[in-house]
């Protein structure tokens, strides 16, 4: 708990020349209006954090510390302005002399100036709790529910809260594509090991069925189980008087061929041609909104201006703004952001299917490309490499969907027939099937290969697929787990709340509202109240409380979740401040009533 | 008052300024995860980098829930 020893203020606010020695006890400040109550107060929030609360945030128009902190005879004299506070800090056993002109709020001369002493005055500027004025109550009355759970967040620093809770939906989010993708990867894979073993359906039994037919064939060891380190061509190429196996598979080239043509076949469609011609319109209407087109990375960027904002300039510029100004602006474009990213994922959606199109073809191309160079003469596959590699450019640029000019040419292409691509396959076609037919034992040997080979990729594919299943399972149970704790810490809140301010506010108004009862509508970061009104019912406070007794009604509102900012070892000397703002808004007899009967000796 | 009374220690329950709401969210919070099947490890992490060292972003988040310098 900070204790002010003494305090001289010199052309501050309405205050021309005044120093006052608190002997570091408790104190109120009373007077009649307009002789500078909350000219001290304000006086001690800016030595100690170099800010007026009551002179930044939205609300004050075009006030501002450095115009108007000056005594209005002094206001073309900021260097003439100050404040000098002595206080003593028990934690630290330490007494600290700090002095600040409005000419240079950010520049105080701290004595001493040490990293423990400038860590407290560190924490301080952290809690914008520190002060709450009378308008910033008012206007917390007024305000709307929605702006009023602003307010609160603010004011409880719960904007944290929810910023957490979004980023942990946006990393469970990306998991879950994360999955989706590889999902894909084993499906191809695993059509690739059906194809090869000429099955319909994966599963331990059916694979080793066909490949012990072919193992017995050939003479060797039939496989009792599949297990992670089983070779199912084990043993063909070491066999006694077994020979090599061919180059080009003949039987599983052709197949692959086959299932090749109808993968270009299904891109080219008509069917794939409205998809496209779909997705390639819900871009377009995106691209009409400008501003919205590059928001994800301008909302990164906002965020991070918002972080490094330090109450005076703009991070980038350096241009000066109002704190909640600045906020505001922020915050509005951030919204803005949000609803570009919302309408990029609707967009985005549309690419899915068309994107998992591509992906199988491309894998498809790559593979049979391949056979192109075993062929005797080999067969230059360069103009499927090249289809291969635009189709993965055009996969790239429809999952980066900006600019939209590039995404719109890339969805033009893919449904382009690859014609160069089409006579290599051909040729490929042609000399694979000039192949001498294999004999049996070859096509064995052949089939046991190759469906090795895709038996590893389908598996490599199925690991990376559980280890994506892995990762999103912690990213859902931690953001299921924070949704949980958070709502439920907050409603303890709102509890806390409820109870007290009903409390406080009946002792406030007793002489007529005895039962007065209230009830809070919990939400995530929302305090919003209904109030029983006489007995006739509970209603949103806004329409029935005259405005006459509102002042009391934010005070009584205010204070528990002051409590709850600071605890119960709330630092006495601040609620004193707290309430010499306060007292003053609630009718004389029931004040005095609530300092007589409600507040304990260590609280004044 | 005598300056010796003045320079008396008061007793403190917690530092100076009182931990933010927010972090005792967020303190229930891992404490909370540490009771879930396999998820010690990730509020072990998640301690440290959201609590005592107060980071929010999302890489600091992806590294303290999976782990490694990159999250993979």
């Amino acid at each position: 708990v900070i204790r002010v020893d003494t305090i001289s203020i010199k052309e501050f606010r309405g205050i021309r020349d005044l120093t006052l020695h608190l002997a570091r006890k408790n104190f109120a400040i009373c007077g009649p209006n307009g002789t500078g109550k909350s000219g001290v107060v304000d006086a001690i929030e800016f030595a100690l954090t170099g800010n007026v609360s009551r002179l930044s945030g939205s609300g004050t128009g075009g006030l501002s510390v450095k115009d108007h902190g000056p005594h209005v005879d002094s206001r073309n004299k900021p260097d003439q302005s100050s404040v000098t506070v002595g206080i003593y800090i028990p934690t630290l056993q330490k007494k600290v002399t700090i002095s600040r002109r409005v000419s240079e709020p950010r520049k105080p001369t701290i004595s001493p100036n040490d990293k423990s002493i400038s860590e407290i005055l560190r924490q301080i500027q952290d809690h914008p709790e520190f002060t709450l004025s009378r308008r910033e109550l008012i206007r917390y009355v007024l305000s709307e529910p929605g702006k009023r759970a602003k307010e609160v967040q603010a004011l409880l620093r719960l904007e944290e809260v929810e910023t957490l809770r979004a980023t942990f939906q946006r990393i469970a989010n990306a998991e879950d594509k994360s999955v989706s993708t590889l999902g894909r990867v084993q499906k191809g894979a695993a059509d690739n090991l059906l194809r090869a073993l000429a099955i319909t359906q994966c599963g331990a039994s059916k694979v080793l069925e066909a490949i012990n037919a072919k193992r017995d064939f050939l003479g060797l060891p039939i496989i009792a189980a599949l297990e992670p380190t089983t070779v199912l061509n084990d043993g063909v190429v070491t066999a006694a008087g077994a020979t090599p196996v061919s180059r080009v598979p003949k039987n599983q080239a052709q197949a692959d061929i086959k299932a090749l043509r109808k993968q270009i076949g299904a891109t080219t469609s008509d069917t794939a041609q409205t998809e496209c011609e779909a997705a390639k319109h819900a871009a377009q209407e995106l691209a009409k909104d400008a501003a919205s087109l590059d928001g994800v990375e301008r909302q990164e960027l906002l965020a991070s201006a918002l972080k490094l904002f330090d109450e005076y300039a703009c991070p980038v510029c350096d241009t000066a703004w109002e704190p909640e100004r600045f906020r505001e602006v922020v915050a509005a474009k951030h919204k803005h952001l949000e609803d570009a990213a919302e309408r990029r994922q609707l967009v985005e959606a549309k690419f899915i299917p068309v994107i998992d199109r591509l992906e199988k073809l491309s894998a498809s191309v790559s593979s049979v490309s391949r056979y192109g160079a075993l062929l005797s003469p080999p067969v230059d596959a360069k103009p499927m490499s090249d289809y291969s590699s635009s189709l993965l450019t055009n996969i790239d640029q429809l999952k980066k969907l900006l600019p939209i000019d590039s995404t719109c040419a890339a969805l033009d292409a893919v449904v382009a027939s690859p014609v160069a691509a089409l006579a290599t396959l051909h040729e490929l076609d042609t000399q694979i099937a000039a192949l001498p037919e294999p004999s049996q034992q070859e096509a064995a040997r052949e089939f046991l290969t190759v469906g090795q080979e895709r038996l590893l990729a389908y598996q490599s594919a199925s690991l990376r697929l559980k280890a994506a299943k892995e990762r999103a399972d912690v990213a859902a149970t931690v953001l299921e787990q924070y949704g949980k704790l958070t709502t439920a810490a907050l409603e303890e809140i709102y509890e806390k709340v409820e109870d007290t301010f009903t409390t406080l506010y009946r002792e406030i108004n007793k002489d007529d509202e005895e039962e007065f009862q209230a009830k809070l509508i919990p939400s995530m970061g929302k305090l919003g109240f209904d109030v029983d009104f006489y007995g006739r019912g509970f209603f949103p406070q806004e329409p029935i409380i005259a405005k006459a007794i509102r002042t009391g009604w934010g005070f009584a509102y205010t204070w528990p979740l002051w409590i709850i900012c600071w605890g119960n070892s709330s630092p006495s000397q601040s609620w004193t401040m707290f309430l010499c703002r306060w007292t003053q808004g609630i009718a004389g007899k029931s004040a005095r009533c609530f300092a007589r009967d409600s507040l304990t000796p260590n609280s004044l | 008052m005598m300056p010796d009374e003045q320079n008396k220690v008061e007793p403190e329950p917690s530092s100076f300024l009182a931990e933010s709401v927010t972090t005792r969210i967020l303190r229930s919070f891992v404490d909370s995860l540490e009771g879930e099947p396999g998820l010690a490890e990730v509020a072990a992490r998640l301690r440290q980098e959201i609590i005592e060292k107060g980071g929010r972003s999302e890489a600091v988040l992806k590294r303290a829930l999976f782990g490694g310098e990159d999250g993979l």
